[in-house]
């Protein structure tokens, strides 16, 4: 089946050579390009410009932990200037809302599906291009209206959205209910339906690309799982983002046409009624829909990094993956189970408690996929030979922090124990192990590892390990003590946490971890520093400069447009084969033809 | 040189441990309990935090180890050429399942005894609080039982509650969500406007002080100052008879204050008269503040009638 499959694919290859209108002028070729990995590079830069805004964002939250309502040096009299560069109650919750808004939705989503899932996909199954390589190009053109709500909303009135990155009604859908539950609000919901509609775009892309387009031999479980996490995190996006779009419909709908889904009967709220009222709306219908969609979110941030983490550490350990088929199923486990824990965001939202049983139950499970995870890259680096570049040294890292990312996960499942340390810093903890700890070590490690195949060149080196050492360093400092803080109770979004006597003696913690947290901002610089000196200073990378199996490596770095000349190459096993017995080298690339060689021999 | 990233690895493994252990003694840790069921809630933490505490260490274990033994080999030589050990992977999987599944079971008959309605003590309704931006409007039935009637007593951010018996409390919402949280009784809570929540906890015998209520939901740009209090007062009266005749004497004074009043239609003098009962008033204001917690809360219920009373009567 996969081979008759295979050989029609060989035909209809040769059939679909595009050397013609080659010659594409710059605009084409660089701005509205239809080219895979322009439009994987282009999310690359615009979510690293993101990355940067949305760290300056939480050195606000973090300044006004430490020392709260003194005036920040540098950015307090630039953008406090009318209060005398101290941070005002209102701009706090606006810059945690937009911290994590912008991290989530601008940067660590379209980093993972947008610049890896393009780039890499059809590189890795040996296609041309994406399947619909317009409807590719829209997906990252869609993101541009969301960036434009997002950046503009600072400056309408009232600010950006400050009703948290969840928009609990009726806090958000209420205008009167605080001054970022405007116009800002309004431009929020727009700008997340914008990149819902990306995201979306995307994953029919990658669904159809990875189903119809992979080249001759390339069957399902020849695939890396790379393009294996990305292939279920798209179908995860396809099943849940109509949830989300919906929620967000129906939130606009509450906040401009006068519909109450979300709002009570006779709310008044800040001494206005709110429209929309008499309908009999629920607060916590937002909720239900909101996390549908956003706990499985979490898994589409957290997937691909699994999968370019284990790419990454394949080639790096000189073996192949320990249990590739086990990690296969894992992923999709976590996936299917995925859309079945919703709740666990909500055990103390006033939901009937017996359904937090079930999520409780529920959500222990999926603990399970991760652990085998873990497991499993445990057992790839045993008995490896591994080589420390800095694509290596970020994704150990990876397991490292994402085994701390895994276990708070257990406490918060726990409904008991949720009781006390909901919304508190142990939450924060978590979601930063998981997001920072995992997704972001993993990113970096993928950005070091397929540098040379976007760019034809290498990463410095030397810089690339100050920064992850500084990197690991300065994360665990800051993120770790964070989980005592929950522990003692210490509330999430606080913008003066010290007139509580309970948590007026966490104030030195705080310092520390503020400390350790600007060090981390000023860490990633240097990352930053080192993407761009490289694109013209960089060493010059060939091929396959990690000898390196996986089918990317035997596109010319970078790859031209098409990606693989004349003809599309012919897979013959699995693209982790390092260490083979069967041959001299270490590595034994997807393409060659062993039988070929005895042959003529 | 590749094998001293081990060191790091490990460094990160020492702290993560060290600092826990560390945190206890600096007060990075759970706020005191006084609640009867809040043990059940530190008990199972302290079960998860053993078992996770193991995964940890021999998770990380196994990775500094890899990390110091299998790197900093020459080049050329090559990796161990395996796939899988089925009966390892069988292993690991259905142990973790094993243990995830015990640690469910264990938590379910906690989690009943605090939420489930049908758990919920069988006793009157102690007090609606009302959450509302950035406050917390509590009301108590006064003596009949009964709200919404002539006796109802009603307070800002105070809840005052009896040592030792089932406190049921009915949380609502005026506005937007609140969380009504209780740091040192265990209790978190949603306040949903359009809905009703029943809240219960009893606070362990013996305690006799007063204690924070955190809104933990975020509810606006006030949210950080949404607090209130809880105080526990005795079962049994201390010292009735001596705040028996302070509330007596300010009300006598009152009393004088209204007459003076009505006595002085002199705009001046008025205004000078208001000032030094203004002095007094503040002096009921700070007396209300730190409520003599020696009070039995009956007690203090009476004393808080007379308070309204006195200030109706300024009015
Ligand atoms: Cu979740
Ligand atoms: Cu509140
Ligand atoms: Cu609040």
């Amino acid at each position: 089946m996969a081979e008759s499959q295979a050989s029609a694919a060989t035909h209809g290859a040769h059939v679909e050579e595009h050397e013609p209108e080659y010659e594409l002028g710059f605009v084409r070729k660089y701005i509205f390009s239809t080219d895979h990995k322009i439009i994987g590079i282009q999310f690359l830069f615009t979510t690293l410009f993101f990355f940067l805004i949305g760290g300056l964002l939480v050195l606000a939250v973090r300044w006004q932990l430490a020392w709260p309502w003194s005036n920040m040096p540098i950015f307090g009299p630039l953008v406090f200037g009318s209060e005398g560069g101290q941070i005002s109650p209102e701009f706090y919750t606006m810059a945690f809302t937009m911290h994590a808004s912008i991290m989530i939705f601008m940067v660590v989503i379209p980093i993972l599906a947008g610049a890896f899932g393009n780039f890499i996909i059809p590189l890795q199954i040996g296609a041309r291009d994406m399947a619909f390589p317009k409807l590719n190009m829209f997906s990252y053109w869609f993101m541009w209206p969301a960036m434009c709500c997002f950046v503009a909303s600072f400056f309408v009135e009232g600010g950006a959205a400050a009703s948290g990155w969840t928009s609990y009604p009726p806090l958000s859908s209420v205008w009167s209910a605080a001054p970022g539950s405007g116009m800002g609000q309004t431009l929020w919901l727009t700008g997340v339906s914008f990149v819902g509609v990306s995201s979306l775009m995307g994953s029919l892309n990658y669904i159809t690309t990875i189903v119809t387009m992979r080249c001759p031999g390339m069957t399902l479980f020849r695939m890396p799982l790379t393009t294996w996490s990305l292939f279920i995190t798209a179908i995860l996006q396809a099943f849940a983002l109509p949830v989300l779009t919906a929620a967000l419909v129906m939130q606009i709908m509450d906040r401009l046409a006068g519909t109450g889904f979300f709002i009570p009967p006779e709310l008044v709220v800040n001494n206005v009624e709110a429209s929309g009222t008499g309908t009999g709306g629920q607060p916590i219908l937002w909720q239900h829909l909101f996390w549908f969609y956003s706990h499985p979110a979490v898994y589409i941030m957290i997937l691909p990094a699994m999968g370019i983490n284990s790419d990454v550490m394949a080639t790096f350990a000189r073996k192949p993956i320990f249990g590739y088929k086990p990690m296969v199923y894992a992923i999709s486990g976590i996936a299917g189970l995925g859309f079945i824990v919703w709740g666990h965001h909500m055990f103390q939202s006033g939901m009937n408690p017996y359904l937090g049983t079930a999520f409780m139950i529920s959500t222990m499970f999926i603990a399970l996929p991760s652990a085998v995870k873990v497991f499993n890259w445990l057992g790839t680096l045993w008995g490896g030979n591994i080589r420390f570049t800095a694509a290596m040294l970020n994704a150990v890292a990876f397991v490292s922090t994402f085994i701390i990312g895994g276990l708070s996960g257990i406490f918060m499942a726990a409904t008991p124990v949720d009781i006390h340390i909901h919304d508190t810093y142990f939450i924060v903890a978590h979601i930063h192990y998981v997001l920072f700890g995992g997704s972001v070590f993993a990113i970096f490690a993928g950005i070091y590892y397929w540098y040379p195949k976007m760019f034809g060149r290498h990463m410095n080196e030397p810089l690339g390990k100050l920064h992850f050492f500084l990197t690991f360093t300065f994360a665990n400092l800051a993120f770790f003590p964070m989980h005592l803080l929950g522990v003692a109770g210490f509330p999430r979004r606080l913008a003066d946490p010290y007139h509580y006597i309970t948590f007026k003696h966490l104030l030195g913690l705080n310092q520390f971890i503020t400390v350790c947290a600007i060090c981390l901002g000023l860490t990633q610089l240097i990352f930053m520093f080192n993407i761009i000196i490289s694109l013209i200073g960089g060493k010059r990378a060939g091929k396959n400069p990690w000898d390196s199996n996986s089918l990317e490596w035997q596109a010319d770095s970078p790859a031209p447009h098409g990606n693989w000349g004349p003809s599309l190459p012919v897979v013959h096993r699995g693209p982790y084969e390092y260490s083979s017995p069967e041959v001299q080298e270490d590595w034994l690339p997807q393409t060659r033809d062993l039988n070929a060689e005895k042959a003529s021999s | 040189m590749d094998k001293a990233w081990g060191i790091l690895f490990l460094a990160a493994a020492v702290f993560s441990i060290a600092i826990f252990a560390y945190a206890p003694s600096q007060g990075w840790w759970f706020p005191e309990d006084v609640s009867t069921h809040g043990h059940e809630i530190d008990k199972l933490f302290y079960v998860i935090l053993a078992v996770t505490g193991l995964a940890f260490v021999a998770t990380q274990a196994v990775l500094c180890f890899v990390v110091f033994r299998y790197s900093g080999l020459r080049r050329g030589e090559k990796g161990t050429f395996i796939h899988t050990i089925h009966w390892l992977e069988y292993l690991w999987t259905f142990v973790t399942a094993a243990v995830l599944a015990w640690i469910a079971f264990v938590q379910v008959d906690a989690w009943a005894n605090i939420k489930f309605k049908t758990r919920a003590p069988d006793v009157k309704t102690h007090a609606h609080v009302m959450a509302g931006q950035f406050e917390w409007r509590i009301t108590y039935p006064g003596f009949d039982g009964e709200f919404n009637t002539v006796d109802d007593v009603m307070g800002l951010n105070q809840l005052h509650i009896p040592v030792e018996s089932p406190i049921l409390v009915d949380l609502e919402s005026r506005d937007v969500l609140h969380s009504f949280f209780l740091p040192n009784f265990r209790i978190k809570q949603d306040a949903v406007p359009g809905m009703v929540i029943p809240v219960w906890f009893t606070t362990k015998p013996g305690t006799e002080d007063s204690y924070e209520i955190v809104c933990a939901e975020l509810c606006g740009w006030g949210h950080y100052k949404m607090k209130g209090m809880v105080f526990v007062h005795p079962k049994e009266t201390v010292d009735l008879e001596a705040l028996k005749a302070e509330v007596a004497e300010l009300k006598e004074q009152l009393d004088g204050f209204a007459a003076d009043a009505a006595e002085k239609p002199d705009k001046k003098k008025r205004l000078e008269v208001e000032r030094a009962w203004t002095k007094q008033l503040g002096r009921l204001g700070r007396f209300t503040e730190n409520p003599g917690l020696h009070l039995s809360f009956e007690d203090w219920l009476k004393k808080a009638h007379e308070e309204a009373n006195a200030v109706a009567l300024e009015d």
